[in-house]
């Protein structure tokens, strides 16, 4: 059982093949992990009985009570209506750099695949939007177990080659899914923060309820470089030579500055962020979208 | 900046500045490639950080360049000499310097780290490294002791001058800077263009502030100096001292070495005294050792002297056969060990030989004739026995005298006139009298009734005062009261009186009537006459007369040696005069064998000696001895003698001279001849006290001193005068601190 702890590793679980696996494996490692069941709670928690009115399912009438006061009361549950969740995963070429083994955009897969396989298991719907400049596909939520096949395939096969562009794709979104539900957006958010921000307020408006999963490479939040270095830049930008040592701390600087910017921007929002970088354990991820989708329930109530 | 000791490093100034820079852009060239997403934020910090990295950058550069070049200027060693903008701006002409280099022996003191000496070498060789062939420089080296030797002299071949000051060493000789000076100035008058004048000196006081003459040297008095010296200063604009004298000071010395009586016979005991000096600054101990004829005797009592104190160190010795003998005084060796020796050379006679001619042997007893007394006086004894006297007393008569002088008056040591009648003596034999006495015989003598005042005037006497008398005579005179007499008024403390020196023993001399004498009237310039004793008062008319002649002494006394003139022969104090006069008379001018460092040995033969050698005293070291013959030249002026002349007295110590025949006709035909020579070191040099620079300015305030120390410890780490490599040794280790302090910071201040 300790074993599946360790496919919670991004480095582990770059070595294995299929993202069905992987993704199963990161749930069965976190569920290990944890004492308290995440299926528990979930649409089968009796909650209180009524009255039968002509047109309830009489699947869900309480014989038990018809036989001792010879009325028809229905049963009702906690949670009876399904969650409608689309992860918006980049796949912007920007998301393609990896300092270490694992890619952002690997990463962002891992995550996605879990969040999916996760979702599915507690019986909600689960869709996908893969988006660079553009929203590139869409895969409407569907709660059947077989969709979570489909999902994975797409995710697997898209590659970061175009440049991002978040705030319109947001937008586009919105536009979109128009059933009200949880958008998880997965990307490194290279784009302008005003921008982002006007997606994710659309988004708001639509009553969505947004979960942003910034992720971006460690290299990226710590600037390690020592030697004189030439920066290519991804998704078309310009190249630079550069002594890291001298600009490591202005960019360190303008980086916070960023990562500040957009947390703030979600939280006043009331979009839940979590900044995650490439070497972190997985279960943050989930934790993250957990966290969120207990108080979720909980606001709605 | 003028040049640098090292000028070939300057090669590297470019190679090595250029280097932080090369190095700088070939970091450029080594670089990797980096795909990049967060593209964004580097251009944003790229473009705040820009110009500040940059600034940084380029101080780092110019840090790490300055760098570079203080280090190779460092190790060039660029030095200023003459520290003046006018040596700056006569960098590229043609220089030419003349050094006085101090080669007496108070350089060869020894302190903690070397000798002054020394110090003066390495400055001479450092000083001369410096100019320049092609630019036609010329170095003059002039090394002064107690004379002045200029070599080389404007010499263009520079390692040459190199080499032959480096194989120079210090001598014995004392200071005699006026030589060096007019030396100097001689130098001037050929080397016409750029003089440049340095001396190097230990900067003693006595050489330069002294006021009183030296013995033996020409007088040193500031005038002169002072005179000398600005001579220098004006034609070369300055002059550079260089003082490289030791400030510390400990030096004991012996200064002097005679016997206490001038005359040594054979079988008495010759007294021995020697003179120590404490020159320095602290109490001194010292042990003196004697050493006579080649065998030591350690003084028994070691002894202390406090700083600038003297003490006398006695030591008896009887001589058991005549002939010369040397004896010498050392004291354990200090830092200054050419003074701690002194050499005597003494000749012991078998008995001092006294020709005495009388002029009057009127008379059938012996104590009648003219020299009657006097022959008692001298020779105590019964007539006839000279067992244990010191003199041995030969007679003649004016009628004999002549052929005595032909026969030689060399061989005796004092020669007695008494009443001598002059025209009885031909007049050429005055030539041979005056020889015998400027060779250092004695010369007594008596007047009478057969005086010629006019005649002896005539021979003996000049009015120049060079002569054997020092005061013409005029006529006879009879004392005021013939039962009285004239009483002697005599000069005490002269060594002839010194028995009567006490009150009680005065009268035995003031009480001699005498009754009469020869008036005389004294020479207007005879500087070694003296007056020893007169008639009726100090100013009465002189009585005795003492002289110096080349070098003997002669005594006149202007009454007669009998009975004739006056009652003193038959009175207590007469025999003790004559003694002590004939002593005095025979005490030998000891100058001649005991000349100081530098002056030649001469000794004078009344023939031709052949093979004669000399020994020099043996260097430390070498066992053999080899002699060097030394050649006779024949005496002007003097028929039949010989001169043998040793000039290379260079080294103090005892100089033996050698003939296979005897020197002197009237020795024992059988023995070799043999003579020996104490050559000794001018005593004052060891006199260290030195003149500080503000003396000197004060003592010759019109004269531009530039003055450089090439102190003890410079010396030794072989620090320039001038040189600036310290400095830049300072600078670039200030620079390297703020370096890497700076590239910390800056380095610091991007990591954080």
């Amino acid at each position: 059982m300790e074993d599946y702890l360790k496919y919670l590793d991004p480095k582990t679980l770059s070595k294995i093949k299929g993202l069905d696996l992987k993704a199963r494996l990161i749930i069965e490692g976190m569920v290990t992990g944890s004492h308290k069941s995440p299926y528990h709670g979930f649409s089968i928690e009796f909650a209180e009985h009524r009255e039968y009115v002509p047109g309830d399912d009489i699947r869900h009438v309480d014989w038990k009570v018809f036989g001792k006061s010879d009325r028809y009361y229905i049963k009702q549950y906690e949670e009876e209506t399904n969650l409608n969740c689309t992860i918006a995963l980049d796949c912007s070429e920007s998301m393609e750099y990896a300092h270490g083994e694992v890619s952002k955009l690997e990463y962002a897969r891992y995550v996605a695949a879990s969040l999916a396989f996760l979702i599915l298991q507690q019986q909600d719907a689960v869709g996908l939007a893969l988006f660079d400049n553009e929203l590139q596909k869409v895969i409407p939520p569907s709660g059947h177990g077989s969709h979570l096949k489909l999902l994975l395939n797409e995710m697997s096969t898209c590659k970061g080659e175009k440049k991002t562009s978040i705030g319109s794709v947001l937008h586009n979104l919105a536009e979109r899914v128009t059933k009200r539900g949880m958008i998880i957006l997965i990307s490194d958010l290279f784009d302008d923060p005003r921008a982002i921000l006007s997606g994710l307020r659309h988004l708001r408006h639509r009553k969505h309820d947004i979960v942003v999963l910034h992720i971006v490479d460690e290299a990226e939040m710590t600037f390690p470089f020592e030697k004189m270095t030439k920066f290519v830049g991804l998704e078309d930008q310009p190249t630079l030579m550069a002594n890291p040592r001298a600009l490591r701390q202005t960019y360190l600087e303008e980086f916070k500055k960023f990562t500040h910017e957009v947390k703030k921007a979600c939280l006043s929002n009331r979009v839940d962020y979590e900044l995650i970088h490439t070497n972190q354990r997985l279960d943050v991820a989930l934790s993250t979208y957990l966290a969120s989708r207990a108080s979720l329930s909980q606001g709605s109530r | 900046m003028n040049q640098f000791v090292n000028p070939a490093l300057l090669w590297w100034l470019i190679p090595l500045a250029l280097a932080p820079i090369i190095i700088h852009l070939l970091n450029r060239r080594r670089y990797r490639n980096v795909p990049w997403a967060a593209m964004h934020f580097i251009l944003a910090a790229y473009k705040r950080t820009n110009r500040r990295v940059r600034l940084e950058n380029l101080i780092l550069l110019l840090l790490r360049t300055a760098i570079m070049i203080l280090l190779v200027m460092a190790l060039a060693r660029p030095f200023f000499s003459g520290g003046s903008a006018a040596s700056l701006i006569a960098q590229e002409t043609t220089k030419n310097v003349i050094v006085g280099l101090d080669q007496s022996y108070s350089m060869t003191y020894r302190d903690q780290f070397s000798t002054p000496f020394d110090r003066a070498k390495s400055f001479c060789d450092r000083l001369i490294g410096r100019l320049k062939e092609d630019r036609g420089d010329t170095v003059s080296v002039v090394t002064f002791a107690d004379t002045a030797v200029t070599s080389p002299e404007k010499s263009l071949l520079l390692e040459e001058a190199r080499t032959s000051v480096g194989e120079l060493s210090p001598g014995f000789g004392g200071t005699r800077l006026p030589a060096a000076l007019s030396e100097i100035i001689r130098l001037l008058s050929v080397v016409k263009t750029n003089p440049e004048v340095y001396i190097v000196s230990d900067l003693r006081r006595q050489d330069w502030l002294a006021a009183s003459s030296l013995s033996g040297k020409e007088p040193s008095d500031r005038g002169a100096v002072g005179a000398l010296l600005k001579q220098i200063s004006d034609t070369a604009k300055g002059i550079h001292i260089v003082d490289i004298g030791s400030d510390e000071l400990s030096n004991v010395a012996v200064v002097d070495l005679v016997t206490r009586d001038s005359t040594s016979v054979v079988g008495e005991e010759t007294e021995f005294l020697a003179e120590i000096v404490n020159r320095g600054e602290r109490l001194a101990n010292f042990e003196a050792t004697f050493v006579v004829d080649g065998n030591p005797t350690l003084h028994p009592a070691a002894e202390s002297i406090g700083p600038g104190e003297s003490t006398v160190v006695e030591f008896r010795h009887v001589f058991r056969r005549p002939g010369p003998k040397s004896v010498s005084v050392r004291i354990v060796s200090d830092k200054l060990r050419a003074d701690d020796e002194r050499f005597l050379a003494i000749n012991i006679l078998d008995s001092v030989k006294v020709l005495v001619v009388d002029g009057d042997p009127s008379g059938d007893s012996p104590l009648e004739k003219e020299t009657g007394f006097l022959e008692v006086a001298l020779s105590p004894n019964p007539i006839g026995d000279e067992v244990g006297s010191v003199f041995s007393v030969h007679e003649t008569l004016d009628t004999t005298f002549a052929s005595r002088i032909d026969e030689g008056l060399q061989q005796y040591d004092l020669l007695v006139l008494a009443n001598l009648d002059l025209s009885r003596v031909p007049e050429d034999r005055m030539a041979k009298i005056k020889d015998f006495v400027r060779d250092g015989g004695g010369l007594m003598m008596f007047l009478g009734d057969r005086v010629d005042p006019t005649l002896y005037s005539k021979r003996f006497y000049q009015s120049s005062g060079e002569d054997i008398l020092p005061c013409r005579l005029v006529s006879t005179k009879s004392a005021p009261s013939a039962a009285t007499g004239s009483r002697l008024d005599p000069e005490f403390e002269h060594p002839i009186f010194k028995v009567f020196v006490s009150q009680d023993r005065r009268p035995l001399l003031t009480e001699v009537p005498i009754r009469q004498y020869i008036q005389v009237r004294m020479a207007p310039e005879a500087p070694f006459a003296r007056v020893i004793a007169r008639y009726d008062g100090p100013n009465g008319p002189p009585a005795i007369v003492e002289n110096r002649y080349g070098f003997g002494r002669v005594m006149l006394f202007t009454t007669s040696a009998d009975g004739d003139w006056t009652d003193w022969p038959i009175l207590p104090s007469y025999l003790p005069v004559i003694q002590e006069t004939a002593k005095f008379l025979t005490s030998k001018d000891r100058r001649r064998k005991n000349p100081l460092v530098g002056q030649p040995i001469q000794r004078d033969m009344d023939a031709f000696i052949p093979n004669i050698k000399i020994f020099p005293p043996s260097e430390p070291g070498s066992t053999m001895q080899t002699g060097t013959p030394v050649s006779l030249r024949a005496l002007a002026g003097r028929e039949g003698w010989f001169r043998a002349s040793y000039p290379e007295t260079q080294r103090p110590g005892l100089y033996r001279m050698t003939a296979d025949t005897p020197f002197d006709k009237f020795a024992p035909p059988e023995t070799p001849g043999e003579d020996i020579f104490a050559v000794n070191v001018p005593d004052d040099e060891g006199a260290l006290d030195r003149v500080s620079k503000e003396e000197l300015r004060q003592a010759y305030p019109e004269i531009a001193f530039h003055f450089s120390q090439e102190s003890q410890e410079q010396a030794t780490s072989k620090q320039e005068e001038g040189e600036i490599w310290k400095t830049l040794i300072i600078v670039l280790c200030l620079l390297l601190l703020s370096e890497s302090i700076l590239a910390r910071f800056f380095g610091d201040y991007k990591r954080s």
